[in-house]
């Protein structure tokens, strides 16, 4: 895949990305991206976590913002509430 | 010889191996063929049984079939007594009696393989009058312990059905997430792993998390999430100032004391997940975007992308449909497709590492978006260049409440 336009327009210089493309630091934070995608249970893409819940595919996205619009009115707001 | 010598001889554990050895000899066929069939007889689903009882008659008639009925099933399930006792359970909660259920345990002894076992060694005449002694002795032992137990009041009237059983461990599944959430993780993970033992049939989810946790060499889920959590929640202000271990504390009570903003998983060339990024900004613009390796997250679960199977013409074309619904499309097929997303996704964790140093002092990226953020940006970019040669959405409003984030 090129990589001109999407590397310009998020300003990045095509240096440092060729550096960052071997660095092992940045192939270990990706596995641990994906390594935490899959531990939460995520099997496939688009997924969106919603506190536990996965929801899964571009056509649940309106569900998944649904379910955290609902969440975050319930969620208790200070750490007194248990 | 005093035990203590023959526990010391040689010749003593040669003979107690020639019996061992002798007892399976004589056995090992038998006793194959009866669990390979008690296994698939315990997938007979509990109306089968309930079927061979009569519950609505008078006690005496229905306690009569009942003792009867109960040594017959376990002569045709072959269930040995190593089996009968969850199938006992089984038949007690589909209603047979008391006096049933004792004559069906007691009934191991005259299962099919054992009265092979017997013909073999004491003939045909013979072992039909152990089994019918013993089928008589049974029942009528059944009856006695069923009326000495009435008389006490010893007979249990709770018949939990598997439903119970299945909603007892969705409960303590439900405590587990509880204390998880309350960032108890050591009790967590203890209760989890108890609860584990019996939970594969519960959800499906369970059974890709058992798989995670016997993959050697990870960390529990559990301590997993509340990584994730802990990333993406802002801690307090004490919390850049104290000890590592404290760091940890308080950025677990930050995740209970403050709503967890929502994880976008997105693969960079997977057009599903494209028509989401555009639209996600609108819908939930506090996600957290996270660019992962679709084809590790398939892997992972024993999957594949549809691209590769005989589902690819079918999903190219759902694809369109949505893409056009989305006014994204027509899409730009890269050749060949899928391909690796491998550089693309180091890109993006080099861009999320990117804006995580250049945010604030906290672990968030903001969410009014007067942060930059080079992952969103390079995502999107990649993805509509990827897929429909770099073209923007034809109009401003994409999706419901739908636009474009402002590139920077």
């Amino acid at each position: 895949m090129r990589c001109s336009r999407p590397v310009a327009e998020a300003k990045l210089t095509s240096t440092e990305l060729r550096a960052a493309l071997e660095d092992q630091q940045v192939k270990d934070e990706l596995r641990s991206i994906t390594g935490e995608a899959t531990a939460v249970g995520v099997f496939g893409v688009p997924t969106v976590l919603v506190g536990d819940e996965l929801f899964w595919g571009d056509d649940r996205l309106e569900r998944a913002a649904d379910a955290y619009r609902a969440s975050a009115t319930r969620e208790p707001s200070g750490p007194g509430a248990a | 010889m005093p035990l203590r010598q023959r526990l010391r001889s040689a010749a003593a554990w040669s003979d107690v191996a020639h019996n061992f050895r002798n007892d399976w000899a004589m056995v090992y066929r038998e006793v194959a063929i009866g669990f390979v069939l008690a296994g698939f007889i315990g997938l007979l689903g509990n109306d089968f049984f309930n079927g061979l009882f009569i519950v609505h008659a008078p006690a005496p008639l229905r306690l009569v079939e009942n003792v009867l009925v109960g040594p017959l099933i376990a002569i045709l399930s072959f269930v040995c007594s190593v089996g009968n006792i969850p199938l006992a359970a089984v038949l007690w909660s589909g209603g047979i009696g008391f006096a049933g259920v004792i004559a069906f345990i007691f009934a191991d002894l005259v299962v099919l393989p054992i009265v092979a076992i017997y013909r073999k060694y004491y003939g045909i005449g013979f072992t039909l009058r152990i089994v019918a002694l013993m089928l008589v002795t049974m029942v009528l032992a059944a009856l006695a312990i069923e009326g000495l137990f009435s008389v006490a009041g010893l007979i249990p009237t709770a018949r939990p059905t598997r439903a119970d059983n299945l909603r007892q461990r969705e409960g303590r599944l439900q405590a587990v997430h509880q204390r998880a959430r309350r960032g108890d993780l050591r009790r967590a993970v203890r209760a989890r792993r108890a609860s584990r033992r019996d939970r594969p049939d519960v959800r499906n989810e369970g059974r890709q998390a058992s798989r995670h946790l016997r993959a050697p060499g990870r960390p529990h889920r559990l301590l997993l999430l509340a990584r994730v959590r802990r990333g993406v929640c802002r801690p307090r202000a004490v919390a850049g100032a104290a000890s590592r271990p404290d760091r940890r504390r308080w950025a677990m009570i930050a995740c209970v004391s403050s709503p967890v903003p929502p994880s976008f998983f997105f693969g960079v060339m997977s057009p599903y997940s494209w028509f989401a990024a555009e639209r996600i900004e609108g819908l939930l613009p506090e996600a957290r975007w996270r660019g992962v390796l679709a084809g590790v997250v398939f892997k992972a679960h024993g999957r594949t992308s549809w691209g590769l199977t005989e589902r690819r013409a079918e999903g190219i074309a759902d694809c369109e449909l949505r893409a056009s619904e989305h006014r994204l499309g027509p899409i730009a097929w890269p050749e060949p497709w899928p391909t690796s997303d491998l550089l693309a996704g180091r890109a993006m964790a080099f861009c999320e590492r990117r804006d995580r140093a250049l945010a604030p002092a906290n672990d968030t990226l903001d969410a009014d978006g007067s942060v930059p953020s080079s992952l969103k940006t390079f995502a999107l970019t990649a993805m509509r260049h990827g897929l429909s040669r770099g073209r923007r959405p034809r109009t401003a409003r994409c999706g419901a409440r739908g636009r474009s984030p402002k590139p920077n």
